[in-house]
């Protein structure tokens, strides 16, 4: 492992062969004035080939504030509408709201637009990033049409953080982590993982809100029939979700030797 | 403009169902408060104290100095408390411009402690009219988790009690003062007529019935958390500050708009609260004996005792 | 000399550090890039917005040109191109400082604290580099800053003595001293972003502590900020098998 900090020397050295194209990803940057390679954040050293003649150099390194990059998958809340054509999402607390049209919908047409409500989150790809441009999101697949998996994710499911970003990196595409492995030997569950650091999980059938409910509020005899009802039914679920919830959050700081403590903790009541 | 926070409606409806199952989404019961941890009682400091409340982060410092009181109140001492919440606690609150929560924060500690006379300020003064003593608390808030009121007045308490003023002599048949350093003659506690708790209940209207609110009737179905978190507190529909002490006294009650709740629903929150604030102020007795006694044993000042043991 | 370093303190920001030496102890939080208001945003670079509070009282014209000499500093080390029309914030609180700690935190005299503001500032720049490396906000190098100050002139044969870091005693003994910051390229002290100085001196004197100041802030990088960094990125990346 080797670590690199702000200023040092690009441990490549570039003249090395001429006929490798090289590719640099976050944490190096080449200084305008100069031809130089410039690590500009703290972190594990890689380099990995991409393709023939081409090398891709990047430092690793943790982050909690998420940059959006083109392809990232991510999640985001839906804070308002922007000139009636789109949508103003907010990818992580006080950061810079992006842009989802509502045209980015699978068969969405001028007629035909999807509908959605403030406070609904929604799975999307970063279909245009840069730092000249407005963010824009897109929830539909560009090699099929189709929506992908992407799209609103519905209310019975929970919605939380993670603080530590490459955390989340991790969950969505090492797909030998231990760390879900180990949930699904305690409960069923479905997740969405978006790399801004937000994961939207459900165990179980998640949270089952009675839509009669609302409509009965005259009523409130029956209404509290209803509620113990749905209650008894979902409250395992909430509880699940909620110990899943814990166990997600606290493997960020847990080394792998760690987690299956950590998961006997959280699901210390159920 | 203050930094507005944005809670997805998952969120909300986990939350408000879990409350009709009787969960909170952090685990706690509903009048169960998060106790602090890794407190820090500085050694070479007096006055100075870290803690921990939940996610909650704040350091508060007493300093003292000495200067002429207050022309209408020539046998007062001066005490101020100074909290000034930045971006540093959460970049919900602005730098340099105070919002509305910000000012109710400093308000209410700012009556629970000073103005109830928890801190005894006639012992503060040196000679009457000339000199007196000015103890200024810096109350600096580092990282937000909800309910910055009461973790702010535990902090202060706990500081006030911990804090030690140097000595002092008067000379010249009271025309001068020589103030003593420190480690020439021990320093002297403050005088604190009392410790005041301060504990907040937000309320929740989980059934969203706007007409009952509207009648002013309260409905049986409101439910009451104690000291609240980050997401607890977005969600509230309104919430009381009660201030108590150890002695059962009610110092200050403070309920800012939101819903309404029933008188008797008041008396039972204030007779749960007594437990809490036993607690609490045990708590901060036995950190501040703790601590002396770890001075008293790292200095070896019982070779400096005088007298013999009774 | 004390130097301890905790990173990730504070939930809430994005990067913070809290920096404990044998004077001082403070506490940095970096919340960004986010998202300015409209009269904070620039066109082509990200804004910076520095808040320096005290340990003791509210704040002064003291902690602005604190903050003002922070804000040349940083400046020339954030690659502020790379997050245009964004916000940085950096919050530095002082919580203890050579004058608080030297009073056992019992008496306190706001006149004397402003000739010692230098040893706050050398803090507040050693702390805002962990702050900033921990937030990941890209930097053109590394930096370290260090203070030094020269004895008063010797009785007998006018001897002047150069102490590193010193403490407060040896301040109020000093003729001057100096606050010297550069950044660290590839482990060499390169540029020299900050001086400052207070007291009498001659400028052979200075370009002494200057040289000093260069072997100071390496020995700093060298000793104690890589291995920080490479403890707190072991920590980041602990979920790694």
């Amino acid at each position: 492992m080797s670590i690199i900090l702000p200023g040092d020397k690009f441990p490549v050295s570039r003249n090395h062969d001429e006929s490798i194209d090289i590719t640099l990803g976050p944490g190096l940057y080449k200084s305008v004035n100069s031809d130089t390679i410039l690590p500009v954040q703290a972190g594990i050293f890689q380099s990995k080939p991409i393709k023939k003649q081409q090398q891709l150099y990047y430092i690793d390194s943790n982050s909690r504030r998420y940059i959006p990059q083109t392809n990232d998958y991510v999640i985001g809340t839906i804070v308002g509408v922007v000139g009636g054509e789109s949508y103003k999402v907010s990818l992580q607390d006080f950061s810079s709201c992006v842009l989802l049209s509502m045209m980015a919908f699978p068969n969405a047409t001028k007629k035909n637009r999807p509908n959605l409500q403030i406070g609904q989150i929604v799975y999307a790809r970063v279909s245009n990033a840069g730092n000249e441009i407005e963010t824009e999101l897109e929830c539909i697949d560009p090699t099929t049409g189709k929506d992908g998996g992407f799209g609103l994710l519905d209310e019975s499911g929970y919605l939380f953080s993670i603080t530590n970003l490459n955390f989340t990196r991790e969950l969505l595409f090492n797909s030998e982590s231990p760390v879900l492995q180990k949930l699904s030997t305690r409960c069923k569950f479905e997740i969405a993982i978006g790399i801004n650091g937000k994961i939207w999980i459900k165990c179980g059938d998640g949270l089952v809100i009675n839509k009669s409910d609302v409509d009965m509020d005259i009523d409130e005899s029956s209404t509290n029939n209803k509620n113990s009802t749905t209650n008894i039914s979902s409250k395992k679920d909430i509880l699940v979700t909620l110990a899943a919830v814990k166990y997600l959050t606290a493997c960020q700081h847990k080394s792998p030797d760690q987690i299956d403590t950590v998961l006997t903790q959280s699901f210390i009541n159920i | 403009m203050s930094r507005s926070v944005d809670v997805s409606t998952n969120e909300r409806a986990y939350f408000i169902e879990g409350l009709k199952a009787g969960i909170r989404l952090n685990g706690r019961r509903f009048d169960e408060i998060r106790y602090p941890h890794n407190i820090h009682l500085s050694k070479e400091e007096y006055g100075y104290v870290e803690l921990e409340w939940g996610k909650n982060k704040i350091s508060v410092r007493v300093s003292s100095y000495i200067r002429k009181p207050f022309e209408d109140r020539p046998f007062e001492g001066i005490f101020n408390i100074n909290c000034e919440i930045n971006s540093m606690a959460s970049a919900k609150f602005e730098n340099g411009k105070n919002s509305d929560e910000e000012v109710l924060i400093s308000r209410i500690i700012e009556k629970s402690i000073r103005r109830s006379n928890s801190l005894d300020l006639e012992s503060l003064c040196i000679i009457a009219g000339e000199k007196v003593w000015n103890i200024t608390v810096d109350l600096n808030f580092l990282n937000y988790d909800g309910n910055f009121i009461d973790i702010g007045c535990f902090g202060v308490m706990l500081a006030l009690q911990h804090f030690k003023k140097p000595d002092i002599s008067i000379i010249n048949g009271g025309e001068d003062i020589i103030v003593h350093d420190i480690n020439e003659r021990e320093p002297q506690p403050l005088s604190i007529l009392h410790v005041p708790v301060c504990l907040t209940y937000c309320f929740y209207n989980i059934t969203n019935q706007q007409e009952v609110n509207i009648k002013g009737e309260s409905t049986s179905d409101d439910i009451y958390l104690l000291d609240c978190d980050y997401k607890e507190d977005l969600l509230k529909s309104g919430s009381i500050i009660i201030t108590l002490n150890k002695n059962r006294e009610i110092i200050q009650l403070s309920k800012n708009g939101g819903i309404p709740i029933d008188a008797s629903l008041l008396v039972d929150l204030a007779l749960g609260s007594i437990k809490v604030v036993d607690e609490l102020t045990d708590l901060m007795k036995k950190l501040i004996k703790d601590h002396e006694q770890q001075r008293f044993d790292e200095l070896n000042l019982k070779l400096l005792q005088v007298g013999a043991d009774r | 000399m004390t130097f301890k370093v905790r990173t990730s303190v504070l939930d809430n920001s994005d990067g913070s550090a809290e920096l404990t030496t044998s004077d001082v102890k403070l506490i940095v939080s970096i919340t960004g890039p986010i998202e300015p208001k409209p009269r904070q945003e620039l066109p082509n670079v990200a804004s910076l917005e520095i808040v320096v509070r005290p340990a003791v009282g509210l704040s002064t014209t003291r902690e602005k040109v604190l903050e003002d000499k922070l804000r040349g500093m940083l400046q020339a080390v954030i690659v502020r191109h790379l997050y245009p029309r964004q916000l940085i914030q950096i919050i530095v609180q002082i919580q203890a400082t050579p004058l608080s700690k030297h009073q056992g935190g019992a008496y306190s005299n706001h006149r004397d604290e402003v000739e010692y503001s230098n040893v706050e500032l050398n803090a507040a720049i050693n702390g805002c580099y962990f702050a900033l490396v921990d937030a990941g906000i890209a930097l053109y190098s590394s930096f370290a800053s260090t203070c030094i100050s020269i004895t008063k002139p010797h009785e007998i044969n006018d001897n002047q003595e150069y102490i590193i870091q010193p403490t407060l005693d040896q301040l109020n003994n000093s003729s001057s001293h100096h606050i010297i910051c550069f950044s660290i390229e590839d482990k060499k002290a390169t540029k020299l972003l900050l001086i400052d100085s207070l007291g009498e001196f001659t400028e052979e004197e200075l370009f002494t502590v200057i040289s000093k100041g260069v072997e100071q802030t390496e020995l700093l990088h060298e000793n104690y900020q890589r291995k920080y960094i490479s403890d707190k990125i072991h920590n980041d990346y602990i979920w790694k098998s």
